[in-house]
């Protein structure tokens, strides 16, 4: 048997024409790690049938598909993952440095493909629950935590296929609809009954949920044979280089635009010796009549945490704390310069009005004393806003 | 081996194929499967009629 490294596999992702619609993915991000998975909630069947044992089976429940994504975002891929968790506004520039501004708001949704060995597990339908932004060891590492509406990794022929056939069916097993998920150009392996898997490019998804079209082949099949989707051969097009620590400055002021000033010179701009922070979609994924799975994801109330950490000079933000005081934060982090042009990639945020929710300024032996602290954003009523996000990267808005 | 064509609008790299230029077409196993490549079939030559 082969066995597979971890290293070789990948995450491709495409933007969504239609909501909840499967693309083929064409953009790959280098993952840090994953772990996103399609939960079942297969439950015992304890109803009662009159054996001396707790079950004959299992029985489904609602699914749920969900998991983190963690990687080293650069400016192109995290437009991505920006995406799937805030609006993007009218992107503007060119080549040289197109810029993708993006505020609270309904995102767009996602597929997603992560390579599993020789087949690939697509997800469509994604959006971000939650991104969590922190540096390590200087590099900028996000972790999104996404949720979709649906998947399709294997599945198995319905029915046999003996000489040259146009179409197959898949089994029912997993889902009435066993054919979502696959999209017209996709390439599937089908087992044949040699043992050897078939690579097979679908020319039609049919709308009966259950059957596939392609060119004339000659196969010989089983009904119950293994069908999987095939996974991708990686291509990464200029891949930019992950956001730093160091090529970060956070602006810390009374308002959002002093905040910003603060944040164009180190100089101004004030040292976080720990920086995170966490934007919140809280998606709704309820079931609902018409699928097993969330029949769609619904963002609910939008939130966002940061994490703070710098050395305690003067009483700032003691009093911050306990008079319960409006700061502003901004944070510019510049990336390479754009081939072309003399612009840097940046991505910037603005959290237009914080408050501490803890400040920590414990005394421990020989260790300067520094500001921990909890913030909570909060809608800045004067700038009518509560984050706002833009990136300057390479890639044109159709790409997002 | 196969050919396959670039047809997307990127350079793109290619774990063991290298860079690929838009438009280029590069030779890779017969497995390889990327939705930004094109599988180039090989034109069969014509025969000619003979008089």
């Amino acid at each position: 048997m082969t066995a597979y490294l971890g290293d070789k596999s990948y995450l491709a992702l495409k933007v969504e024409a239609t909501e909840n619609t499967p693309v083929i993915p064409n953009s790959f991000c280098p993952l840090v790690s994953e772990s996103v998975k399609t939960n079942i909630n297969y439950t015992a069947d304890r109803r009662l049938k009159g054996y001396d044992f707790k079950s004959d089976d299992l029985l489904r429940g609602s699914r749920k598909h969900e998991g983190d994504v963690v990687v080293y975002p650069d400016a192109d891929n995290l437009a991505h993952f920006l995406n799937m968790l805030m609006l993007k506004g009218t992107t503007t520039g060119s080549a040289t440095g197109y810029t993708h501004p993006f505020t609270i708001g309904n995102p767009k949704s996602y597929t997603i493909e992560i390579q599993k060995g020789p087949y690939a597990q697509r997800f469509w339908g994604v959006k971000a629950d939650k991104l969590k932004f922190e540096f390590e060891e200087q590099k900028l590492k996000l972790t999104s935590s996404i949720k979709a509406v649906g998947q399709f990794s294997v599945g198995t022929l319905k029915e046999a296929l003996g000489g040259s056939v146009t179409s197959l069916k898949f089994a029912h097993d997993y889902d009435d609809s066993p054919n979502m998920g696959l999209v017209a150009g996709d390439v599937i392996c089908v087992e044949l009954d040699t043992g050897l898997y078939q690579d097979v490019t679908l020319t039609s998804v049919n709308a009966d949920m259950e059957t596939v079209g392609f060119g004339a082949l000659s196969i010989i099949a089983a009904a119950g044979n293994k069908i999987y989707l095939k996974a991708q051969t990686p291509s990464y097009a200029s891949l930019g280089k992950p956001l730093l620590q160091g090529n970060s400055l956070v602006g810390i002021a009374a308002t959002s635009a002093l905040a910003d000033t603060a944040a164009g010179a180190k100089a101004t701009a004030t040292p976080l010796y720990e920086f995170s922070f966490v934007l919140s979609n809280n998606l709704m994924d309820a079931q609902s009549t018409g699928s097993q799975s969330p029949v769609k994801l619904i963002p609910q109330t939008k939130e966002a945490q940061l994490t703070i950490s710098r050395v305690f000079e003067e009483t700032s933000q003691h009093v911050a704390w306990l008079n319960s005081i409006k700061q502003a934060l901004t944070m510019i982090t510049l990336g390479e310069v754009i081939t072309g042009g003399t612009t840097k990639e940046q991505f910037t945020i603005k959290f237009h009005k914080i408050k501490p929710i803890t400040n920590d300024e414990a005394n421990e032996v020989g260790s300067l004393i520094f500001d921990k602290q909890e913030m909570e954003a909060l809608y800045d009523t004067v700038d009518a806003k509560a984050i706002e996000v833009s990136i300057v990267n390479k890639s044109a808005s159709g790409v997002y | 081996m196969a050919k396959f064509k670039n047809i997307s609008k990127d350079e793109l790299t290619v774990p063991n194929v290298g860079v690929v230029k838009p438009g280029e077409i590069v030779e890779a196993p017969e497995d390889f499967h990327n939705i930004n490549f094109e599988k180039v079939e090989e034109s069969k030559p014509k025969t000619q009629k003979q008089s």
